[in-house]
């Protein structure tokens, strides 16, 4: 008799990061598929519920999967906001949260596995890339919340320290699409990049109207001026269109990576969601995390947190992405950035890769921009020429 | 650790605990040790043999006078309360012991951060405007020689108060000196005297 076990899967398939929400469900789905049909120790219960990115809706759902279905595991939430709606109600039932997303960093509970990249996984391995290659000069758009916020104030420091500058930091409402203004201050005063830390059609309007400026104006353009993203993924491809071809992002996983684990994935998701659906770094932590819990339960032989944690650290778990690992110390997955140029066949060419995963470092405690800046060969000047 | 869009860094920090041996305790300094910070548990007594310290997290719920070997709301590191009992009296002790933030019981792992960024920013702008006031209540100490010396310009010069005031002032300005400095440094006459001296210099230069 296999162990059964609830496991909540909450994520908003409507609503302004709906693409993002459809590619970490299918992957979970796919994983509980993969559990179940294996005939192993373990069974997986899904309860799927859709708060539609109506953040109210987090609360009452994530309440409902602890105290109404038994589960002590939900996967789920991709914003911050959401994250933080549920780690209160989280905590008070000593459940875990399988948080699959990039995020901000600065936090650490107990309660949360972290499998998305932190901000050393994330921006600063981006801003390595692209500073050396395109300047020190850049444009900073973003949504209007913490993200965008505090992954811009990470590049503004980084800036900072190489003797860099900010041209300009703007903000949109999530779901807004007015995005003239933004353009038209890049287009008086044009950075070197762009970074965008704008989410879902927000998005989409930037990179549209960003295409249409290089078309009139020939200083505009991904080989001059990039448009570099923190979590722009494959599943947004195709809702970026061709706008999107030439300009760059950092993820934890692109399709294109090379390994066996990555090909067999690839081929399986591909039978099952179809042959034209892009592979993303969601669909893939989504179905990461998924294969881990059950691997966890099945050693443990029970879902009771204390246990699956434990197992948790002491494992190394085989993934498309490569061998996953739990710090714990912090609850954090080791990655290996990547940094991606978006392909014309809706792929990213892969264009540099870290060596060897980086421990996660929620709250930057490695984090030096002074160094940083002198890695990039871009200190900041001690003196300088009076003209 | 301050200024615009700089990171807070704990790396290498000492922090002492300062409480019973617990699960609040454990979890503190687990969090702590995420944060780069090395800590020292203790209690009831705070042991600067230990030290130095550059912070200290202490028990709001049991601590007590004299526990820490420095004077009452003038603790030389930021002090941080560990909170359980939310009464006035144990709020006001915590105060006391120049509490600049607090975590709650039971501990978790957020709000330490925040706890440690605010105790440390608040702490430098307490000395801040200490040494602000101290430079103000200097100065104003020496307002009745500054009256003195205009008193003294007014009747020598034949100017009237403010002239004879602003006059001064240009003169301790020559000298790269405060007002009141300037005034206490040398009798009212001496004073006089010399701006008697400064003020064609100054018209025909």
């Amino acid at each position: 008799m296999p162990l059964t076990v609830p496991v909540g899967l909450l994520y908003s398939v409507d609503g302004p990061y709906s693409v993002i929400g459809r590619d970490c469900l299918d992957g979970a789905l796919m994983a509980v598929d993969e559990v179940n049909d294996a005939g192993g120790p373990v069974r997986l219960e899904p309860h799927a519920m859709n708060p539609a990115g109506s953040i109210e809706s987090y609360h009452r759902m994530s309440e409902a999967m602890l105290r109404e279905h038994g589960c002590r595991h939900i996967v789920g939430t991709i914003t911050s906001i959401g994250r933080k709606e549920v780690i209160p109600i989280i905590e008070k039932h000593d459940a875990l949260l399988w948080y699959v997303c990039p995020y901000e960093g600065f936090e650490c509970c107990e309660n949360v596995i972290y499998a998305g990249a932190s901000p050393n996984q994330h921006i600063v391995p981006l801003f390595r890339h692209v500073v050396p290659r395109f300047g020190r000069r850049a444009a900073l758009v973003g949504s209007n919340y913490v993200w965008g916020w505090e992954t811009n104030r990470i590049a503004r420091e980084i800036l900072n320290a190489c003797g860099g500058e900010v041209l300009g930091e703007r903000y949109l409402p999530m779901g807004a699409t007015d995005v003239e203004r933004m353009i038209s201050e890049i287009e008086a005063d044009p950075p070197d990049f762009i970074l965008n830390n704008l989410i879902g059609p927000s998005s989409y309007a930037f990179f549209a109207a960003y295409e249409a400026l290089a078309r009139r104006d020939r200083r505009f353009g991904p080989d001059r001026v990039p448009i570099v993203s923190c979590n722009l993924t494959e599943c947004e491809l195709a809702a970026v269109g061709p706008a999107g071809i030439g300009h760059y992002s950092t993820a934890i996983y692109f399709e294109s990576i090379d390994g066996a684990e990555n090909a067999a994935f690839r081929a399986r998701l591909r039978e099952r969601i179809g042959p034209d659906r892009p592979v993303s770094a969601f669909v893939v932590m989504a179905y990461s995390a998924v294969r881990m819990l059950a691997e966890a339960v099945a050693e443990a032989g029970t879902d009771e947190i204390d246990i699956v944690r434990r197992i948790l650290h002491a494992h190394t778990f085989s993934a498309p992405p490569g061998a996953l690992e739990v710090d714990p110390r912090t609850n954090h997955i080791a990655h290996r950035p990547h940094i991606g140029r978006i392909a014309g066949n809706g792929q990213f060419e892969v264009v540099e890769s870290s060596p060897a995963p980086l421990a996660a470092d929620p709250y930057l405690v490695d984090f030096d921009a002074t160094a940083l800046a002198r890695a990039m060969g871009g200190g900041r000047p001690s003196l300088r020429v009076v003209q | 650790m301050t200024g615009a869009y700089r990171t807070p860094n704990f790396r290498g920090w000492r922090v002492a605990i300062l409480h019973r041996e617990d699960a609040n305790a454990a979890r503190l300094e687990r969090q702590l040790a995420r944060l780069g910070i090395v800590c020292v548990r203790s209690w009831p007594a705070l042991d600067l043999a230990d030290g130095p310290f550059d912070a200290v997290f202490f028990d709001g719920d049991a601590g007590f006078d004299g526990q820490f070997p420095w004077a009452n709301e003038d603790p030389p590191i930021p002090m941080i309360a560990i909170v359980g009992s939310e009464a006035p009296g144990r709020l006001e002790w915590a105060l006391a012991q120049g509490a600049r933030a607090h975590i709650v019981k039971p501990v978790s792992s957020s709000g330490v951060f925040s706890a440690l960024v605010l105790a440390s920013a608040l702490l430098e702008r307490h000395r801040r405007q200490a040494r602000r006031i101290a430079d103000l209540e200097k100065r104003l100490s020496g307002r009745p020689q500054v009256i003195d010396a205009v008193i003294a310009v007014m009747a020598a010069c034949g100017l009237d108060q403010d002239t004879a005031f602003a006059r001064i002032r240009s003169a301790a300005m020559n000298r790269r000196q405060t007002v009141e400095a300037f005034c206490a440094a040398r009798p009212p006459a001496d004073i006089a005297h010399l701006v008697a001296r400064d003020a064609p210099r100054r018209q025909t230069g």
